[in-house]
C-alpha cells in the first residue's frame, strides 16, 4: 500500500505540473483544466475504492501544497471523490469513456460548487469546467492505457 | 469494532481524514504567531513547496519560450513598424527644429528692430537664371510690403524689396549684379560700395569699392551698412572682408548663407 501511495503522490506530481505549466501555456479564458480532479475520477473508476482513496488524497494533498493555502481541504474533498468514483465502479460497469466524462463532469460541479460557495467566482468556474469536460476523456483513455482496468462487473 | 478494523479501505478513509482535518485544523488557526503543529506542518510541506516552485519554474520557463515564440515574433514584427515610425519622427523632429531655430532667429530680430516693424516672409521662390540674384516671399501688399523696403535676415543684410504684389513680393539681394549698397568698414570707418559679381553669386561674395584714396581694410574686417542713400538703415551686417584686390577694390563674404535661405525678415 505504501509503494502505491508514493506511486500516486509521483503520478499526481507529474500531472500537477502539466497542469501548471504547460496547460498555463494553453489556458482557456484565463483558466487551466482540473488534471489532478480527473486523474482522481479515472483512477477511482478503473481501479476501485483503495486507489480512488490513494489517487484522491495524493492529488489533492498536492493541490494544497501546491496552492500554498489550506492543507488537507483538497486533499479531503478529492480522497472522498476517489472514492464514491471507486465505489461507483464497484456498482456498475465504468470503462467507458463516456460515463468517465459524466462523473469528471459531476465531480467537478461539485468541488466547483465548494469552491464557489468559499470565494471562486463564476467568471473562473464556468471556463474551468468547460476545459475540464475538454480534457477528462484524454486523461482517463491515458490512466486506462497506463494502470489498467481493476473492476467490471 | 474488530471487524471496522480489518476493513483497511475504512481503516484508511478514517486515517487519512483524520489527518487532513487536522492538517486543515492547524493551517486555519488564527494565532499570530504559529502553534507547532501548523509550524510543523509547514516546516514539513517546504521542501516539497521549494520543489514544486523549482520544478513548476523550470518546466514553465521551458514551456513558456517555445508558447512565446510566436508572440515574440508578432512583437518584433510590431517593434519594427515603431521603430520605423520612431524614425520618421525623429526626422520630422530635426526639421521642425531647424525651423523652430530659424523663426526664432527671426523673432530675436524682430524684437531688435521693433522701431521697423518687420514682418516675416518665406521664401516661396527663386529666379530661375543664373545671372540675376532674385527670389519671391510670401508676403505682399496685403500683409503691409511697401517697394523698396530692407530685407533682412539674423544673419544680416539680403536685399531690398524689387516688386509688391498682392500677396507676394520679389527680393532683389546683394548679390545682384544691379544691387549697390552704401557700406563702412567697422574698424576703420572707411566708407565704400558693394554690387554683385554674377560669376561670384554660387560663392555668396560680393565686390567692394573703396570710396576715397588709402584703404586702410584687411581680410577679416566686418563691413556693415553707412546708411547713406536712404534705402538702407545703418548699422546692418554685410559680411567681412575675404580678400584685397588691387587698388580700391575687396572681395566681401557675405554673412548670410544665400544658399540655404528660407525665412526672411521685411523691415
Amino acid at each position: 500500500m505504501i509503494k502505491k501511495i508514493f506511486l500516486y503522490f509521483l503520478i499526481a506530481i507529474l500531472i500537477a505540473v502539466v497542469q501548471t505549466t504547460i496547460f498555463h501555456t494553453f489556458a482557456f479564458l484565463g483558466t487551466v483544466p482540473n488534471l489532478l480532479l480527473t486523474l482522481t475520477v479515472s483512477v477511482g473508476l478503473l481501479r476501485g475504492i483503495p486507489e480512488g482513496i490513494m489517487a484522491g488524497a495524493m492529488a489533492g494533498l498536492l493541490a494544497d501544497i501546491a496552492g500554498g493555502g489550506l492543507v488537507g481541504f483538497n486533499a479531503l474533498l478529492f480522497m472522498y471523490i476517489g472514492l464514491i468514483c471507486g465505489w461507483l465502479s464497484k456498482s456498475f460497469v465504468w470503462g467507458s469513456p463516456k460515463i468517465a466524462l459524466v462523473v469528471s463532469l459531476a465531480a467537478e460541479t461539485v468541488y466547483l460548487g465548494i469552491k464557489i460557495a468559499m470565494s471562486t467566482s463564476w467568471q473562473i468556474a464556468l471556463p474551468e469546467l468547460a476545459y475540464t469536460a475538454v480534457v477528462c476523456i484524454p486523461m482517463f483513455v491515458l490512466t486506462r492505457k497506463c494502470t489498467g482496468r481493476r473492476n467490471s462487473k | 469494532m474488530k471487524k471496522f478494523f480489518e476493513n483497511k479501505v475504512v481503516v484508511l478513509v478514517v486515517t487519512l481524514t483524520i489527518l487532513f482535518m487536522l492538517f486543515l485544523a492547524l493551517s486555519t488557526s488564527p494565532a499570530a504567531r504559529a502553534n507547532w503543529g501548523k509550524d510543523g506542518i509547514n516546516m514539513l510541506m517546504q521542501p516539497f513547496e521549494i520543489c514544486w516552485t523549482a520544478t513548476c519554474n523550470y518546466v514553465g520557463g521551458i514551456f513558456a519560450h517555445f508558447g512565446n515564440v510566436e508572440e515574440a515574433n508578432a512583437e518584433i514584427v510590431i517593434l519594427k513598424d515603431r521603430i520605423t515610425e520612431l524614425e520618421e519622427q525623429a526626422r520630422e523632429s530635426e526639421d521642425y527644429k531647424a525651423e523652430n531655430e530659424r523663426l526664432r532667429s527671426l523673432l530675436d530680430l524682430d524684437q531688435r528692430n521693433k522701431g521697423a516693424n518687420g514682418i516675416a516672409a518665406e521664401i516661396i521662390a527663386r529666379s530661375v537664371d543664373n545671372w540675376s540674384s532674385e527670389f519671391t516671399v510670401s508676403k505682399g501688399e496685403l500683409h503691409g510690403i511697401k517697394l523698396k523696403q530692407t530685407v533682412i535676415t539674423s544673419a544680416g543684410l539680403v536685399g531690398y524689396i524689387s516688386e509688391v504684389g498682392t500677396t507676394w513680393a520679389k527680393v532683389k539681394t546683394i548679390l545682384d549684379e544691379g544691387v549697390s549698397v552704401g557700406v563702412v568698414i567697422v574698424r576703420t570707418q572707411d566708407m565704400a560700395l558693394t554690387s554683385g559679381v554674377a560669376d561670384w553669386q554660387t560663392n555668396a561674395r560680393i565686390r567692394l569699392t573703396y570710396i576715397g584714396n588709402n584703404p586702410g581694410g584687411v581680410t577679416g574686417d566686418a563691413v556693415q551698412t553707412s546708411g547713406l542713400g536712404g534705402l538702407y538703415p545703418k548699422g546692418l551686417v554685410v559680411g567681412t572682408i575675404d580678400e584685397m584686390l588691387d587698388g580700391n577694390i575687396a572681395v566681401v563674404k557675405c554673412a548670410v548663407d544665400f544658399a540655404r535661405l528660407s525665412e526672411v525678415l521685411i523691415i
